[in-house]
């Protein structure tokens, strides 16, 4: 899932400002891929552990001396739209454990801010990643 | 189809058939006949080895209670008496090995929980089990 110029970015209470995107990445933690005695290929694969992972960027106008810690714990949200002036909005929601902060800084591009959270589901079983 | 006693224990998902070592039990002649001599070097051959195969697969259900379905099926002939339990294992190509008992069922970790239920195991059959 991608979202590009969502608006009202939210973490744990705090509003995230000029986010440019939101990207959900889903990845198999755990591949079975298993064979018989017939043949080659593969005849049975499943994903019994798979890990959504969220990366924030943020445009940054100056300093950023308040940036979110690793192993900070909330809910991330943010609402997607096709325009500014939709009135359909979509709300995306998810409980999220913040694991990387990095910065990158380019004269061309300007500075900006990129969070990677890391999705968790409440009971194991449900999509950590709603939408309302 | 892999059957043993023509039940199919496996056939809820892939497994494959596997061979164990055919070898002869070779004794030293020193263990034979005492303490190690200068003539003593040798072995003599005991016979051979009971014939070991294994299945190996997973165990797959489209739900929690058709898996343990599978699994009570392997361990509940696992805990039979051998009179009763010994049979043939026949696999996909029609492959006999005659009168073996099925005498271990091992899981080689927790259960997976994805798409369907399913569990990594190991079943190992035996001859000459009395």
């Amino acid at each position: 899932m991608l979202a590009l110029n969502p608006r009202r970015v939210e973490f744990a209470g705090d509003t995230w400002g000029n986010v440019s995107s939101v990207a959900i990445s889903r990845n198999a933690e755990t591949l079975i891929a298993e064979w018989s005695d017939a043949g080659p290929h593969v005849v049975l694969a499943d994903v019994p552990e798979q890990r959504v992972t969220v990366e924030v960027v943020q445009s940054l106008l100056g300093e950023d001396m308040d940036e979110p810690k690793p192993g900070a714990m909330g809910t991330l949200s943010f609402e997607t739209g096709r325009s500014s002036t939709d009135a359909s909005t979509d709300t995306v929601s998810m409980t999220a454990v913040v694991e990387r902060v990095w910065y990158e800084v380019s004269v061309s591009r300007g500075s900006s801010r990129r969070v990677r959270l890391l999705a968790v589901s409440a009971d194991g079983q449900t999509d950590p990643v709603s939408v309302s | 189809m892999t059957t043993f006693r023509g039940i199919d224990f496996f056939g809820s998902g892939p497994h494959r058939v596997v061979q164990g070592v055919r070898e002869q039990t070779l004794v030293p002649y020193w263990v034979l006949f005492g303490q190690p001599y200068d003539d003593s070097t040798g072995t003599e051959s005991q016979g051979d080895d009971d014939v070991v195969v294994t299945v190996r697969g997973r165990l797959v259900g489209a739900t929690e209670a058709d898996l343990w379905d599978a699994r009570d099926a392997l361990m509940q002939e696992v805990r039979r008496a051998v009179p009763a339990r010994r049979g043939d294992l026949v696999d996909a190509d029609g492959r006999v090995w005659a009168d073996l008992v099925l005498v271990g069922y091992a899981e080689h970790a927790p259960i997976d929980r994805g798409r369907v239920w399913s569990v990594g195991y190991t079943a190992t059959f035996r001859a000459d089990v009395t």
